[in-house]
């Protein structure tokens, strides 16, 4: 057994202490006893206490702990104001930073638009690329993979709301593409292939759509062909939709 | 061979005079007439007495640092590193090679003096056997001996994620004149850190203080002692000591991984050093002894495995209500699923079911919606290894209540999985039916098609109809058994195509052997007997120099732990010299405190800012020996594959998890012949002779002689087997 499962057993111990010491009474008689009742009373409150501190606070160490959650902070904010410092985060590379504030321009708004699920579902999958140099070493910005996992669930949800409100085939496209673009940034190719013939399909007229799928196609046919990847992979991915 | 190690009690000679005065004594009282029937029960009575005395532990009365000699342990690497760590914790001290302490944010310089000579650093930090958490390093100035001791526990209540140090420096003047010595202690933050811990600011900004005292001051060190001089706050403390011939003085100290108030480990500190020391030693010697047992008469090996699994109960993190496997308690604090697989499995062999059922919880959160697997970009293999590592922890030692949580899992990856091979199969491409390319940034180091990714989905495959069969769903388990037929077979007649001699790292031929050193265990695709699988093996040792670690790009750099795929399929193809060899190299390749390196230089023996221990390491080791033990991923129980010949001395493995329940073995050889018993199982048991040895004739009724005359074979339900040998003949 843990010396943290340990620490409970002694918590739950003391707190059983006065069920057992009282007379079924509930209240001992004498004053002397009542002394006791209120001492008991008075480690069964310390104790609970004890287990409220021990069982019920986040599960996160001091250094992180901030003074108050951010979001507190930011639902405090006027909405313009929160939509404006998502925006200037996102271009400033701060994607992860951003985070909160897109959460909360979507609870400010009754029905979001397409965009603003578009550029929440960038900043989410941003924020899985993002480095940061902590102490001179370079970091990702977000915690782990598992995290980063998370953040991708999150971003294809919100790409596939901006697809099913996109209002016209080139936006379609548009979203279609970039999710391709994801999707391959994150190595799962035949997901890439479907969506950029997806976005090709949204918008027939857009050949520069046509000539990326095409290229991605070769790239699955012949992946170590060196040069293949590399043109096709250099078509940015940032939220340009405002 | 490796050193023995030992704990060296001081005065060890003074003590053993006494018990033989004792003994003397005690002889002389029991002759005595009339005294034997009262002098039983009085015995009796003080054995009873001794047995319930609280705290009486040798080592809790014991002066920990001085009682033990770290410079006696081995250690495989140039630099001397440890890691004191604990499970759920998200930072750990790493003791670095030059003896002072590091957490990722600050570090704590220790910079013992003696008049101007500067202790110089350590020569090893060593735990104690090699695998119990408790550090010792020695430092030595101008005849002046220091020794440190230091342990690692978990926070107090509300925190749970941090952890506090407990350090005792002790001075000994070895001189025959009074010596004056200094103790400097320095909080810094370091200018090139080998690591940060993942929630430091992007520049340092909180001053650093020592604290001490019972005061509500944030600090990231306490002492137990004010210098004499020194200001009561700020980074720095100095302690002036002068020091008699032969007399010894001693500092506590308490580093917390975060920064905490002086009454926070002020409290903590007024439990001694020794009592905190007792406490961590009884903690990893129950959670050791709460595992599977392995009783072999080799203590190296017996230590090894304890130190293994001390890093993997250590390297588990919580994400709320769910905890996670990471790589490593310093640079590799993230999740990977082809590392956390391994972490699984050993975990479920060794007897830590619940844990590894955590952690396959853990794992639910890296499927994608669409039902792949996927940890870190580019790493296709991870939908695989999640299945397998479900299988591996869920059908041990019984399937588990949540097995049908997990079958569903498994299945929604098995579609996808069919999805992407009709895409290719609609393709026309030359590897079309087999995964698309991956570029893993890791591992085979390339873009391509990775035969290794293959494998892997193919081992989810088997693993998830074993799941979905456990759960009740034949029909489904059928259809993915099918299906896997399917697979296998273009697997086959792709592997028919490619232009190499053997098992190459993709269906392109580029790359770096990697995923295919899993081609055969524990991925099944092919069989161990297979030609093209013996010439890779043949390949990469003789590029290695022999069985043992594997190279990785040059051929100075050794990998600890891809190779030990290769140690199992040693075991399944009848080579087990050669696995002895991975097994022997694990073993030499590991630090005084038990762990290994993920990749160092074989010439130079530097890890560089890779430090150890690796977590997957310690799963090879783990997953390696036990299955020299006990082998069960087959429709066969495979016992003593690999068992060394001083194993046979007489060796017991008790509650080992398998597929078929929990399992008790136990093995010798007695002259010419060889004994086994243990639990019945419902499926046939093949038992390996030992090392050198054959059958002197056929085995007796209801034993069958097996493929060789080295392996035997017992009908389900046997519990006992005996057999005659003889030597082997060239």
């Amino acid at each position: 057994m843990s010396p943290r499962r340990q620490r409970g057993r002694r918590v739950a111990a003391a707190g059983a202490g006065p069920l057992h010491e009282g007379q079924g009474t509930g209240w001992p008689p004498g004053p002397h006893s009542r002394r006791i009742a209120w001492v008991a009373f008075a480690l069964v409150v310390v104790a609970a206490g004890a287990w409220f501190l021990g069982h019920r606070l986040p599960h996160a160490p001091l250094g992180i702990r901030g003074p108050a959650p951010a979001s507190d902070l930011i639902a405090a904010l006027d909405p313009e104001t929160v939509l404006r410092t998502a925006d200037s985060l996102g271009r400033a590379g701060r994607h992860f930073a951003s985070l909160p504030y897109y959460r909360q321009a979507l609870r400010n708004v009754r029905a979001p638009s397409w965009q603003l699920h578009f550029n929440h579902g960038m900043a989410l999958y941003n924020a899985t690329l993002e480095i940061e140099a902590r102490n001179g070493v370079p970091v990702s910005a977000v915690r782990s993979s598992w995290e980063r996992v998370g953040c991708m669930r999150e971003a294809m949800q919100e790409i596939l709301a901006a697809e099913r409100m996109a209002p016209a085939q080139r936006e379609l496209a548009f979203v279609r593409a970039t999710r391709a673009r994801m999707l391959w940034i994150w190595g799962l190719p035949w997901e890439t292939f479907a969506a950029f013939r997806e976005a090709q399909f949204a918008d027939p007229a857009d050949r520069a759509l046509v000539l990326q799928a095409n290229r991605y196609m070769d790239l699955l046919r012949s992946p170590a062909t060196p040069g293949l990847g590399d043109s096709a992979a250099s078509v940015p991915v940032v939220p340009e939709v405002r | 061979m490796l050193r023995s190690m030992l704990i060296l009690p001081r005065r060890a000679h003074i003590h053993d005079e006494r018990c033989r005065w004792v003994g003397r004594w005690a002889g002389q009282w029991w002759r005595a007439p009339g005294r034997r029937l009262p002098a039983i029960s009085t015995l009796a009575s003080l054995v009873l007495a001794v047995a319930l005395l609280p705290g009486c532990s040798r080592r809790e009365t014991g002066d920990g640092a001085a009682r033990f000699d770290p410079d006696s342990i081995p250690e495989a690497y140039a630099r001397s590193t440890a890691a004191l760590m604990w499970p759920g914790a998200t930072r750990a001290w790493q003791i670095t090679p030059a003896g002072d302490l590091y957490n990722g944010e600050w570090q704590v310089r220790l910079i013992p003096s003696a008049g101007a000579d500067s202790a110089a650093a350590p020569h090893v930090v060593a735990f104690e056997e090699r695998w119990r958490p408790v550090a010792h390093w020695t430092r030595r100035s101008g005849g002046v001996r220091w020794d440190f001791e230091a342990v690692a526990l978990p926070e107090p209540a509300p925190r749970d994620s941090g952890l506090f140090a407990s350090i005792l420096v002790q001075a000994t003047n070895t001189c025959s004149a009074a010596r004056a010595v200094r103790l400097e202690l320095r909080l810094e933050f370091p200018r090139q850190p080998a690591f940060v811990a993942f929630d430091v600011a992007a520049e340092p900004t909180a001053a650093l203080h020592w604290g001490e005292g019972d005061t509500p001051d944030i600090v990231q060190g306490w002492s137990a002692e004010h210098p004499g001089a020194a200001a009561a706050q700020g980074p720095g403390r100095v302690y002036d000591w002068t020091l008699a011939p032969g007399a010894t003085r001693s500092l506590r100290l308490a580093l917390p991984t975060y920064p905490a108030t002086a009454r926070a480990l002020a409290r903590w500190a007024r439990v001694p050093h020794e009592r905190r020391a007792a406490e961590a030693r009884r903690h990893w010697e129950t959670e050791v002894a709460r595992g599977a047992r392995f009783s072999l008469g080799d203590p190296e090996v017996e230590r090894a495995l304890r130190a293994a699994q001390v890093t993997l109960l250590s390297l588990r993190e919580r994400r709320g209500p769910v905890w996670v496997p990471i790589a490593n308690p310093f640079q590799y604090r993230d999740v990977w699923l082809r590392d956390g697989a391994r972490a699984i499995r050993a975990l479920a062999v060794l007897g830590y079911t619940h844990e590894a059922r955590e952690l396959c919880a853990g794992f639910e959160g890296l499927q994608w919606p669409q039902g792949a697997f996927l940890s870190q970009r580019g790493q296709l293999d991870g939908t695989g290894q999640a299945l397998w590592a479900f299988e591996q922890a869920l059908l041990r030692p019984a399937a588990d209540d949540s097995v049908g949580r997990f079958a569903s899992a498994a299945e929604r990856a098995w579609r996808w999985v069919e999805w992407q091979r009709e895409l290719g199969r609609q393709s026309g491409w030359q590897f079309g039916t087999l995964l698309p390319y991956a570029d893993p940034r890791d591992g085979e180091l390339v873009r391509a098609q990775l035969l290794g990714n293959d494998a892997w989905t193919l081992a989810g495959y088997r693993s998830a109809a074993r799941l979905l069969a456990a759960a009740g769903r034949t029909a489904q388990a059928e259809e993915v058994e099918r299906s896997r037929a399917v697979y296998l077979a273009d697997f086959m007649k792709a592997l028919g195509r490619v232009k190499h001699r053997d098992v190459p790292p993709s269906w392109q031929g580029v790359g770096r052997d990697w995923g295919n050193l899993a081609v055969v265990h524990p991925c099944g695709v092919l069989p161990a007997g297979d030609p093209r699988v013996r010439a890779m093996v043949r390949r990469i040792w003789t590029a290695a120099g022999g069985p043992g670690l594997t190279t990785y790009g040059s051929p100075d750099t050794l990998q600890s732990y891809v190779g030990a795929d290769l140690g199992t399929w040693a075991l399944l193809a009848g080579e087990p010299a050669a696995a002895d060899s991975v097994l022997e190299a694990m073993l030499h390749w590991r630090t005084a405190s038990g762990g290994g390196a993920e990749l160092f230089s074989r010439s130079s023996r530097e890890f560089g800012v890779n430090l150890p221990p690796h977590g997957t390491g310690a799963a090879a080791l783990a997953n390696l020996l036990r299955d020299a033990l006990v082998f069960d991923d087959q429709d066969t129980l495979r016992l003593t594959l690999g068992a060394r010949a001083r194993w046979w001395n007489g060796a017991r493995v008790q509650r080992a998890p398998t597929r078929w329940g929990l399992m008790d073995l136990e093995f010798r050889r007695q002259g010419d012949g060889a004994r086994w018993s243990w639990s019945a199982v419902p499926v046939w048991t093949a038992l390996t002779l030992p090392p050198g040895t054959r059958l002197a004739a056929a085995p007796a009724a209801p034993l069958v002689r097996g493929v060789s005359d080295r392996v035997v074979l017992a009908p389900p339900g046997t519990r006992q087997a005996a057999v005659r040998l003889a030597g082997m003949t060239k």
